[in-house]
């Protein structure tokens, strides 16, 4: 065996990203007296989850991390994605992005998370696979297809039986019928992204959303650009928000994916601190520059792991790149004249 | 908005105090001086209120005064006390509630901040003394449809305080100590109430008031309009 097969690089160090001043949480390690990073006494802490290929001419990254708050409590990370690859009977290939944000005061909304993330991926690729699929049909009946396919699948699991019955993958440990639907509340975000640039390098994509998890556009231009409808500002900022399986109303918008672009879902616990109604924060200025193109695991899970004082809820984002091998100028090409 | 704005998160709360007179005899007045500074510990030891949420302190009693800028608790060396002296002018407090509260989310914003709908902590020992008046100021601080930023507001009685009044007062939150009881103890428990729904409040992920359970010594009286 060569006596130097073990070589650390020391140019890729995944160090620290701070943000302003840093919380005060950010001052300890997680193995500190403190205990301020705690196990999740049930299981499914997800401090950690990651995605990351290729389909077509799309790169797909996805992260999740534990925020703060959860780590300090001992409680799961309430956010979760998946994603999905499905071609229609044409033979259109699309990749499925599903972000779900579990709502704090729901009881159950880390497994609500998971469940409806997961259910949210396998209906859209199974839809899309009907003789009868249709973008435009979907879209007039996304809040339908989660009315009957979705919601009644959210609240059903096996029913303990038995002192020793065990709960099923985390879901709770009480008869379905006694767990209310406000205890499964998420909010859902779903994008579909074909997996090839259409022409002139522009492709049709579509953003569904419940709730306030940004859909965001980073264009190869480096600006973020919300596609979704946007509040006005009401002079303090709220914590309410609708969520899924309360309300089935989904926000359905059209956009435009560039090449070169990058399709950006992510729950508050990011997108609050990337833009608000001012505009860019300086978080999102970082990252601007930073996922103009696709990224190694660790050092987006190090972006994610960004330390911001009041920066403490679960943190999820899954990137899209139209682009795997960018081909970008150094500086923003001049608009036509 | 300011070119470094980090987007962080605040939630502001306001504990405004009576220190009229009669706050005194009561032993209100040493009851607030000594948890006013278990209730600044207890945040500042907290690694995620402390970041979040910021506190004021304002008292009342001829004329409202402000004797604790809004703050992080980190950044506090002390607490202030109060001192009792004269009546118990509610409007002189409500008034500068708002000339506070519209310097304050004005001057965070301006930084980038991102600010949640302020708290306010109201306690106090008696009656209005200004019967005639106090009732338009605190409806121009709380009607949401004219005053974007109306806080919300949680109140406290004592001793010669109305269980009525209480109700007018408190927004989301009203409670009055049991008469029999210790009015000093009753202000005990009651900060201690008041620091467990800072820390609540702050502590989630989405923040906002939470409403703590009545205090020792003290029952919830039904919200009432103005």
């Amino acid at each position: 065996m060569s006596g130097d097969s073990v070589r650390v690089d020391a140019s890729h160090p995944v160090s620290k990203l701070t943000i302003g001043d840093g919380s005060v949480f950010g001052t300890n390690d997680w193995w500190s007296n403190d205990d301020w990073h705690k196990l999740s006494v049930t299981g499914f802490a997800c401090d950690v989850a990651c995605d990351a290929g290729t389909v077509g001419e799309v790169a797909v990254a996805a992260v999740s991390i534990r925020g703060h708050k959860h780590r300090v409590d001992g409680s799961p990370n309430e956010d979760s994605f998946a994603v999905r690859v499905a071609k229609d009977v044409n033979g259109n290939e699309y990749v499925i992005l599903v972000l779900c944000d579990g709502l704090s005061s729901a009881k159950f909304s880390s497994y609500a998370a998971r469940r409806t993330s997961a259910l949210v991926a396998d209906l859209l690729q199974r839809l899309m696979s009907d003789t009868v699929f249709s973008i435009d049909r979907l879209k007039d009946n996304f809040g339908l297809c989660l009315t009957e396919f979705v919601a009644p699948e959210l609240i059903r699991w096996p029913n303990p039986s038995g002192e020793l019955s065990l709960p099923a993958y985390g879901c709770p440990e009480k008869q379905s019928s006694e767990v209310s639907p406000a205890d499964l509340l998420v909010t859902l975000t779903v994008a579909l992204v074909p997996t090839t640039n259409g022409t002139k390098g522009a492709s049709d994509i579509l953003i569904a959303s419940i709730g306030d998890s940004p859909a965001l556009i980073l264009t190869q231009r480096g600006e973020w650009v919300r596609p979704e409808r946007n509040s006005t500002d009401d002079g303090v900022l709220s914590t309410a928000t609708a969520a899924f399986p309360k309300s089935t109303d989904v926000v359905v918008t059209d956009a435009v994916l560039y090449e070169g672009d990058c399709l950006c879902l992510m729950s508050d616990g990011v997108g609050n601190f990337v833009m608000n109604k001012s505009g860019t924060l300086r978080l999102g200025t970082h990252l601007a520059e930073a996922w103009r193109n696709p990224r190694d695991l660790p050092t987006l899970v190090r972006d994610i792991s960004f330390d911001l004082r009041s920066a403490d809820d679960d943190r999820t984002v899954i990137l899209c790149w139209t682009d795997r091998e960018p081909k970008r100028p150094e500086t923003p090409p001049e608009a036509d004249e | 908005m300011s070119e470094t704005a980090t987007g962080e998160n605040i939630l502001p709360f306001y504990i405004v105090c009576d220190e009229s007179g009669s706050m005194e005899g009561i032993g209100g007045i040493d009851a607030i001086n000594s948890g006013l500074p278990e209730l600044h510990s207890t945040i500042a030891s907290d690694p995620l209120v402390s970041d979040k949420c910021r506190i004021g302190l304002i008292s009342f009693s001829d004329i409202a005064e402000e004797l604790l800028p809004l703050s992080r608790a980190t950044d506090i060396p002390a607490m202030p006390g109060v001192q009792a002296k004269g009546v118990t002018n509610y409007g002189e407090a409500f008034n500068l509630l708002r000339y506070v509260i519209d310097r304050d989310i004005d001057a965070l914003k301006q930084h980038g901040y991102q600010v949640y709908r302020p708290a306010v902590f109201f306690i106090t020992d008696g009656e209005p003394t200004d019967d005639q008046t106090w009732e338009q100021t605190y409806r121009a601080l709380i009607d949401k449809t004219t005053y974007r930023r109306a806080p919300n507001i949680i109140a406290f009685g004592v001793n010669g305080a109305n269980a009525a009044t209480i109700g007018k007062i408190g927004t989301v939150g009203a409670f009055i100590a049991s008469s029999g009881i210790n009015p000093g103890n009753a202000l005990k428990e009651i900060l201690r109430s008041l620091t467990s729904s800072i820390v609540s409040s702050s502590s989630s992920s989405s923040p906002q008031l939470v409403v703590p359970a009545a205090p020792d010594g003290c029952t919830a009286v039904p919200l009432q309009t103005v």
